[in-house]
């Protein structure tokens, strides 16, 4: 019963200091000067703040006053997300660019060139291709672009002082709204406006079209949902294992705990370096996969069949 | 310098993605039927609110997208299933 109610009052602190965590960059301070423990000290890290983390201290990060646009307020500030994030987007463009100059020169890539020709060589033949078909090679960069970014902003967080963007569920919204965009447009560019809307009345009869219509119009937006949420559950969740672990020691207050602790945690830092690329993986696979149905209309399905 | 395209793989052909492939159909049909009861109860509810007929519109709603729901997600069943004896 006392167990039980330690444990509530741990979730409510939780749930306090992600409400005002963007605030509280300090909060972990306490549990480091052996206080009264708590597992919302800890949460802190993997929330968003407006503050950089760093061996020595910490880096107050650049706020620019909000843009009132209509009856919303914008902020543009800088956050720890929004700095892991342009750190991602900035190494992949400068590798890819060097990558993609090396292996100009090179007719046998070596290095990063070969390491990058190995992953463009797997997102086409075992993603772009089979997915889409023949028509797939077009968007292939899109999917690649895709890829290194969801796959930087992932290894980010494993990085010591790192910050796992994808963690943050605006950003995998915002990744979805993208994914979601070239859904349709592939849908519609392959099929033109007339097919892409008559698919959407289900084929089914001109009496349950008011209610079939919505219905289909659902089935449109929980794709990018699941994607959306998938990556954002699956590099959330491997934090707070990650973070129950080490608080274990703190928890019980014991240096018999560590060893164990730190074991689990190794192994399942290990499951999220895997974790980072199969999600990454998973994102575009399933991105491909749904441009892929749109793209798979009348036309191509014979095709197919004559071959 | 990369080598050329392979053919696109046979559905037979094992292959990581294999699974996702078989599976992602399926993955959102659920969801898919949720969202749909989901969205015909929460506009009863705002027809509720306007006409004060509490609760009938909301029951009409949960029904109307349970019905709508299920069509979408029997007729995606058949179709999938259908196309995975074609192949």
């Amino acid at each position: 019963m006392i167990e039980s109610q330690a444990i509530i009052d741990t979730l409510k602190h939780a749930a306090l200091s992600a409400a005002d965590t963007i605030h509280a960059p300090a909060a972990h301070v306490a549990a480091e000067h052996g206080e009264k423990f708590e597992f919302g000290h800890l949460l802190a890290h993997m929330q968003n703040s407006r503050t950089l983390e760093l061996p020595g201290g910490h880096i107050d990060l650049p706020q620019f006053p909000p843009l009132h646009v209509g009856s919303m307020t914008i902020d543009l500030s800088l956050s720890k997300h929004v700095f892991f994030m342009l750190l991602s987007a900035l190494v992949v463009a400068v590798f890819s660019i060097y990558a993609a100059n090396r292996n100009r020169k090179n007719i046998i890539p070596k290095g990063i060139g070969n390491l990058f020709e190995v992953i463009i060589v797997f997102v086409r033949d075992e993603v772009a291709l089979p997915n889409m078909g023949p028509g797939g090679l077009k968007y292939l960069p899109f999917m690649l672009t895709l890829f290194f970014f969801i796959l930087i902003m992932n290894l980010m967080g494993l990085i010591p002082y790192g910050a796992t963007s994808t963690a943050n569920i605006s950003v995998t919204a915002a990744l979805a709204l993208v994914a979601f965009i070239m859904i349709q447009a592939a849908a519609i560019r392959e099929e033109g406006v007339g097919h892409y809307l008559a698919h959407l009345t289900g084929g089914v009869h001109w009496s349950i079209w008011p209610i079939m219509i919505p219905v289909e119009i659902l089935g449109l937006f929980t794709k990018p949902f699941a994607l959306c949420m998938r990556l954002f559950a699956n590099m959330n969740g491997g934090h707070i294992v990650l973070l129950a672990l080490i608080g274990l020691v703190l928890l019980f207050r014991s240096i018999i705990v560590a060893p164990l602790s730190v074991a689990f945690s190794v192994g399942v830092m290990m499951l999220e370096l895997f974790v980072a690329f199969l999600q990454a993986y998973i994102f575009i696979m399933l991105t491909s996969l749904f441009m892929g149905f749109g793209m798979q209309s009348e036309h191509s399905e014979e095709h197919a069949e004559h071959s | 310098m990369a080598a050329e395209p392979k053919e696109p793989r046979r559905k037979d052909e094992s292959s990581p993605g294999q699974a996702y492939r078989d599976a992602g159909p399926f993955l959102t049909l659920g969801i898919q039927l949720a969202a749909a009861v989901v969205f015909f109860f929460l506009i009863g509810w705002w027809l509720d609110t306007r006409m004060e007929t509490s609760p009938a519109f909301k029951l009409i709603g949960l029904f109307v997208g349970f019905v709508g729901g299920m069509i979408k997600f029997l007729r995606s069943a058949a179709e999938l299933s259908k196309k995975e004896k074609t192949l």
